[in-house]
């Protein structure tokens, strides 16, 4: 954590090399994030860009160097969902996407998966799916991320769950 | 759950994943380095004529008909004087609409020659708005007093409104294409070094983002200078692989002033760099985390650099002044005028206008991204015509709202109609 704090701080300081040297840590995850809600690679890059230009203009901002991935996530979520707004009224959503993405040797209970992630569920399940089950957050750390009340947070996931087929483990939810 | 985890990490990343991130930050880069290498647009955009008639304390008023004539027949000053290290910053007027404030200030140098017609405000705040702007818009040289406004946009307030002045710069000038005593026919191949990542305060240029690794001449003994600036001096110079590497030294400490550096040949045909590091070494020429050293790199592959010259346009400020001018004032409220009004744009729809002393709105719905074809003429009773020219946006969200502010006051009760795009709309 001691090299982030040090390349927050240099990043804080106008120094691009060390905020992208942070970015890089977590572009992967931003990137899926943002396909996820998008569901077209062009669409994510732009997000992609959109969250770098965002964070590099506002990391003076940030007081707390053990919150940046929290800080970028909630940047990706907030602009997928701007963008979300602006292109399904302008272009509808395109249903091949999964079929063009160049897998490797995925399982195809993976893809299953995926396409179901995808297309089922609604932006607000996505979110709290993905930063329970992708980023690893505990309930409160994903209602403090997206503001609002545990018991939301639970109850959209329950529902999410339910929409995947996955067998949902009541620990996940009382434990 | 692992599924869902692998689920998501099934997808794949495309290549120019990292470039994206890179465009990004260059964005920015982009936005702050206009912020201050370009003025903005110099208009005397004035308000408003509920003020006309006011009674003015004398001597700002005198200062005022100094300066300009037209804004002292026009502003209400507000008494808030403050005077740091005997430079007097005065607010004259302050006012707002819904969508931003206009402050103008008046700033003197009661004890020597440190304020001028070049008169920059380089690090201000304002206690409201998202966005700002500051120009100065008018200088007295016998009373040695600017006059400046300043702008916040999105930010409107009923409480006091705080400005605060932190440091300005002056005695600016620009040198025009600088030539230095070197002949690029002399210049040597040399081995470039690595410089730590952690000793680059930024960079520039189209290849800024591209490399990894960022690579220097090593630090230099030459002092090759122009004799029309004599704070920056050429350090080393050599080439690299294709490419020309020029070394400059600038003084400690001093982030204000800079150049630009181009080759140039006697067809006039000029080369920019393809990337500039900024960056600092200490007396010992071992690199640091500072801002005292810019090198320029030039891809010189497909020319003879004999055949050019090195030249560069510099930026300077002889002055740099830092100290704490800090006001706190209400704002005066101005009310505005609204009119139905349609027009289809294609991608957004015109629904309103709206004039009030700050300007001209125009309300509507979609995405207003395309404005250039946006025209609106103030037509006064007395038949004369006005062309509206700056145009701020506060749009969001598909709703549409620009507002085009005059380069003069806009008295409402002296208008007739307002022409936008050609079509006439009465008042």
């Amino acid at each position: 954590m001691s090299y982030i704090i040090r390349l927050i701080k240099k990043a804080q300081k106008g120094n691009e090399k060390a905020f992208l040297k942070l970015f890089q840590m977590y572009e992967a995850d931003i990137y899926r994030m943002a396909f996820i809600y998008l569901k077209n690679e062009e669409e994510a890059l732009d997000i992609v860009q959109e969250t770098a230009y965002k964070a590099f203009d506002k990391i003076e901002s940030l007081k707390e160097p053990a919150y940046i991935k929290t800080w970028l996530i909630k940047i990706t979520i907030s602009s997928s969902l701007n963008r979300l707004k602006k292109i399904k009224k302008i272009v509808p959503v395109q249903n091949e996407y999964i079929d063009n993405i160049p897998f490797e040797q995925v399982d195809p209970t993976v893809k299953v998966l995926l396409r179901q992630l995808l297309e089922e569920l609604t932006s607000d399940e996505k979110g709290i799916v993905l930063l329970k089950y992708y980023e690893g957050y505990t309930f409160q750390e994903i209602a403090d991320t997206l503001q609002i009340p545990l018991g939301t947070v639970k109850s959209v996931l329950y529902r999410a769950l339910k929409k995947l087929r996955v067998q949902v483990e009541e620990a996940d939810f009382y434990g | 759950m692992d599924k869902l985890k692998e689920s998501v990490e099934s997808i794949p990343l495309p290549k120019d994943l990292h470039k994206r991130a890179k465009m990004g930050v260059s964005q920015v880069k982009k936005k702050k380095k206009k912020m201050w290498l370009i003025p903005a647009v110099a208009t005397v955009f004035l308000a408003s004529s509920m003020t006309v008639g006011a009674v003015m304390i004398d001597d700002v008023k005198n200062l005022l008909w100094h300066i300009s004539p037209e804004i002292a027949a026009l502003l209400e000053p507000i008494e808030s004087t403050v005077e740091n290290d005997g430079i007097k910053m005065e607010i004259v007027s302050a006012m707002q609409d819904e969508d931003m404030a206009v402050v103008y200030v008046t700033m003197q140098d009661v004890e020597g020659n440190r304020i001028d017609e070049t008169l920059d405000i380089y690090d201000y705040s304002m206690s409201k708005g998202r966005s700002f702007t500051v120009e100065r818009i008018g200088f007295d040289p016998t009373t040695k007093t600017a006059l400046v406004r300043f702008m916040s946009f999105n930010g409107s307030s009923t409480d006091n409104f705080k400005l605060k002045i932190r440091s300005f710069l002056s005695d600016k000038s620009v040198l025009e294409d600088v030539t230095f005593p070197l002949d690029l026919k002399d210049v040597k191949e040399q081995q470039t070094e690595l410089l730590p990542d952690d000793t680059i305060r930024g960079s520039g240029g189209e290849g800024a983002l591209l490399e990894e690794d960022v690579y220097v001449l090593p630090a230099g003994m030459l002092n090759i200078q122009t004799p029309l600036y004599d704070r920056m001096r050429i350090k080393n110079i050599g080439l690299q692989n294709d490419k020309l590497y020029v070394q400059t030294e600038w003084p400690a400490n001093n982030a204000i002033e800079h150049g630009e550096f181009y080759l140039v040949n006697q067809a006039g045909q000029k080369i920019l760099p393809i990337v500039g590091y900024s960056y600092g070494r200490d007396e010992q020429g071992k690199p640091i985390y500072a801002y005292n050293y810019e090198e320029y790199i030039f891809n010189v592959k497909d020319i003879n650099i004999a055949e050019y010259e090195l030249q560069a346009k510099i930026y300077t400020a002889g002055q740099y002044v830092e100290g704490n001018w800090e006001a706190t004032f209400k704002l005066e409220e101005m009310k505005g005028q609204s009119v139905p009004f349609a027009m289809n744009f294609g991608d957004w729809k015109v629904k309103e206008l709206k004039v009030s002393p700050l300007g001209l709105t125009i309300i509507g719905e979609g995405d207003a991204t395309e404005t250039e074809e946006l025209t609106a003429t103030i037509v006064k009773k007395d038949g004369s015509h006005k062309e509206l020219k700056s145009l701020v946006s506060f749009s969001d969200e598909h709703q549409v709202k620009l507002k085009l502010l005059s380069e003069e006051p806009l008295k409402l009760d002296q208008i007739n109609s307002i022409m936008v795009n050609g079509i006439k709309v009465n008042f």
